[in-house]
């Protein structure tokens, strides 16, 4: 009997935790299942294997291709499935979600040493930013002009959640709660059969609130927000997510756009080209889009939803207004 | 966002491993590597840090369950647990 009791023990499903740094950023997961940490294991290699695979250092993928303009560079198939995924939702998006804005995104330079560029600077980059000078054939990349520059710092995030879910799947977890420096996945159910509470952060202020609540399962919750990676100079506040038009943040009363969808990549992506496409064109390219919904909280405080979201959120902040 | 007042637990972690655990309704300061942390009126937050972007001390206070502040560069953690209406935040 005692014998039994340990070995049912043993294989009773276990919630386990985990957090470590990569992409830049902090990564946990709270994963329940027979096989909880071997599926840990497996996705913290996969994310130093892609945060090695997409470092914008010497020896990577990355670095190969934009060291390598305006010529072709072999890659691994998973990067050429990368740079495809990329283009192809740049393409969707008409460029409002651009994996070629680098020259533009290293001028600024906000993850490491910020500064607003000049307008020669800015002007003189903006020509390389077109993701149809990409070209992927198999897999080799070939950035078509001298001095392009892939920045896929706005979907690896998302990415590196879809390889996750793939290992949950193949270890059989039964639930899971991603977190990857604020891209969440939640996959699977609660253990009462309910949907995960996802918050969405308050945009405002500097403590780490949430304005509304959303129950959702398997699915992708990925915001870009303007308290994201963002520097002051001047008086003035500079983020991160930049329009590939102008070469400036997005400025157009947006304070942060959600994107829910079952590809991390894709929600991922979206949100920031959601941003950048501003609330009315945003909100149109969200209803169109089949698969996914999106919330749109505006600097006067309003959150915009698409139809599938307006029966489907808590604002549990009384200083917002959910509009329709 | 106030809660009832019953007190929080906060998990410290430093480079993901657990180093301390501390109850929020107890008032105090206490130094993980390079970051002080303050504890006060049932909140937790980044007091100092030797970090570049000073972006975990500019985050204040943290008082809602669920939520959770890291400061990368010294990858040191501060998550709130208790009863919380959310399982995750996104942002």
């Amino acid at each position: 009997m005692l014998a039994g009791a340990v070995l049912l023990s043993a294989c009773a499903p276990v919630q386990k935790t985990s957090e470590v740094y990569a992409l830049d950023t902090i990564c946990t997961q709270q994963v329940k299942g027979t096989k909880a940490d071997a599926a840990i294991a497996a996705v913290n290699n996969m994310l130093s294997r892609i945060t090695r695979e997409l470092s914008v250092n010497e020896g990577s993928y990355y670095y190969d291709i934009n060291a390598g303009a305006p010529h072709p560079v072999e890659v691994s198939s998973e990067a050429a499935e990368l740079v495809s995924d990329a283009l192809r939702i740049a393409d969707e998006t008409h460029g409002a979600f651009n994996p070629t804005i680098g020259p533009v995104s290293t001028l600024w330079n906000i993850s490491e040493d910020p500064r607003v560029p000049t307008a020669d600077e800015i002007a003189a980059a903006l020509p390389l930013i077109n993701f149809r000078d990409v070209e992927v054939k198999g897999n080799t990349v070939t950035l078509q002009k001298d001095g392009m520059m892939l920045d896929l710092s706005g979907i690896a995030k998302g990415l590196a959640a879809d390889l996750a879910i793939e290992i949950y799947k193949q270890n059989g977890i039964e639930n899971a709660i991603l977190y990857l420096g604020g891209n969440v996945y939640v996959y699977g159910d609660k253990k009462d059969g309910s949907d995960f509470n996802v918050g969405l952060r308050d945009p405002v202020g500097t403590a780490k609130d949430y304005v509304a609540i959303i129950p959702v399962r398997n699915t992708s919750v990925v915001t870009s927000g303007v308290y994201e990676r963002n520097f002051e100079s001047g008086g003035k506040t500079y983020h991160h997510l930049f329009d590939p038009k102008t070469g400036y943040p997005a400025d157009n009363g947006l304070l942060a756009v959600t994107v829910v969808c079952e590809n991390s990549a894709k929600a991922d992506a979206l949100s920031t080209a959601l941003f950048v496409m501003g609330l009315e064109d945003g909100l149109a390219f969200a209803e169109q889009t089949e698969d996914i919904e999106a919330v749109f909280i505006t600097d006067n405080r309003e959150i915009y939803v698409t139809n599938g979201l307006e029966d489907n959120i808590e604002i549990t902040n009384e200083a917002y207004t959910l509009k329709s | 966002m106030s809660d009832t007042g019953d007190a929080q637990t906060a998990i410290v972690r430093a480079d993901g491993e657990v180093v301390k655990e501390v109850r929020l309704n107890v008032d105090q300061s206490f130094w993980v590597g390079d970051v002080r942390f303050e504890v006060k009126d049932g909140a937790i937050a980044f007091a100092e840090s030797d970090c570049p972007g000073q972006e975990c001390v500019k985050a204040g206070w943290l008082h809602t369950p669920g939520s959770s502040m890291a400061c990368l560069p010294n990858k040191v953690s501060v998550t709130l647990t208790g009863e919380s209406e959310v399982d995750v935040i996104a942002e």
